[in-house]
């Protein structure tokens, strides 16, 4: 499937979707953190010693999730969500869930070189950057129903 | 014609109207029912474009002016019927009138007409004096009207306040339909802030890589759309 150049997501919706996204696993791990430790404060009045592995860990496969089942499940993170956009592969089909599960861990493995080649975006047809060249997706728009599209609901 | 602003000046001090701010009224079987049809009569006839009401009130300019008319309509009468009555029988009369007077001066008769005459004039100033009551019961009436309206409505929209509007404001809240369409407006109130920022975005987006092209003197290699 080839989709007309517009279509494809640009670099600053893009950007602005992986911040929201960092924020929200930011915000996820600091409540992991704050339940992990805090929790065994309250319940035992120390931090045994295996707690912090076990929130390092966490912490580490927090954002792997995240975006890995996101992609998978609906194609779009909630930062993608939030700015239209979702990835498919190249042929315009949903990620499965091996393609989705490389594409985080590659990107997060190698963050800079993921938003490094973020700068792709601005040359290629298809505004793919470095981690979509790799993994074979691409970022579209998400088209939006207009409010005439839209069912109404029966009072 | 009766001179009413001596009248206000010169108010009954029995009929003294009680201050707009005054809470505790006390309703007059009379004169609350008067100030009601003054003040109504005062709304009748305002006049639409002026929201200030005529600061006569209606009902007692209404009672002196009919009285005046048919004081000075009862003047014009008898001064008219006296003149061509004069007129006609001028000669006549002056005769007679000049016996009369002559009669009427006499000491005797003198003494006998006057407690008439003081009975006729004392008659006029009572009616004079009636005139001015009424007007003045007719203004006091219309504050105590005005202040037991007032009290009236506050009476009312206390009652309102404490009474009726919580349990208006906990029927909405607890209205599920009321609830549905809050929630349904907060959605698409977000949904529409979305859509702008990705309309916004998606317009930086092209804004971007077209200036990149220009600095870098590239030709976009766009796909044929499908």
């Amino acid at each position: 499937m080839s989709l007309p150049h517009e279509a494809y997501a640009g670099l600053v919706s893009r950007l602005v979707a992986l911040a929201i996204d960092i924020a929200a696993v930011a915000l996820g791990a600091a409540v992991a953190v704050g339940l992990a430790v805090g929790g065994s404060q309250m319940m035992i009045r120390e931090t045994p010693g295996w707690v912090g592995p076990v929130v390092g860990v966490a912490i580490g496969l927090i954002p792997v999730v995240y975006f890995s089942a996101s992609w998978w499940i609906v194609g779009q993170t909630p930062g993608g969500m939030a700015m239209g956009i979702a990835v498919r592969q190249g042929g315009g089909e949903p990620l499965g869930l091996a393609r989705s599960l490389l594409r985080a861990v590659f990107g997060l493995a190698f963050a800079p070189i993921w938003l490094l080649g973020m700068v792709l975006v601005l040359v290629d047809a298809r505004r793919r950057g470095l981690i979509d060249v790799a993994c074979g997706t691409v970022v579209v728009y998400v088209p939006q129903p207009h409010a005439d599209d839209l069912p109404v609901s029966e009072p | 014609m009766t001179d009413v602003t001596d009248a206000r000046l010169r108010p009954d001090p029995s009929a003294a109207a009680p201050g707009p701010t005054r809470r505790s009224v006390v309703v007059d079987a009379v004169r609350v029912p008067l100030g009601l049809a003054v003040l109504l009569a005062e709304r009748l006839r305002a006049d639409p474009g002026v929201r200030t009401p005529p600061p006569v009130g209606a009902m007692g300019a209404f009672a002196i002016g009919m009285g005046d008319a048919a004081v000075s309509a009862a003047r014009r009468a008898a001064g008219a019927a006296a003149q061509r009555a004069v007129a006609l029988g001028r000669r006549p009369a002056s005769s007679a009138v000049w016996a009369g007077r002559i009669f009427l001066e006499q000491p005797g008769v003198a003494r006998a007409t006057a407690p008439v005459r003081r009975a006729g004039s004392a008659l006029a100033d009572r009616a004079d004096a009636t005139v001015l009551r009424g007007h003045s019961v007719a203004d006091a009436a219309r504050g105590e009207a005005l202040a037991f309206l007032q009290a009236l409505a506050a009476a009312g929209l206390g009652w309102v306040r404490v009474e009726v509007l919580p349990t208006i404001i906990d029927d909405l809240v607890t209205d599920p339909k009321v609830r549905e369409l809050a929630v349904e407006q907060a959605h698409g109130a977000l949904s529409d802030a979305a859509q702008e920022v990705r309309h916004r975005s998606a317009g930086a987006d092209a804004r971007l890589e077209a200036r990149v092209h220009r600095l870098f003197g590239m030709i976009a290699r766009h796909e044929p759309s499908s």
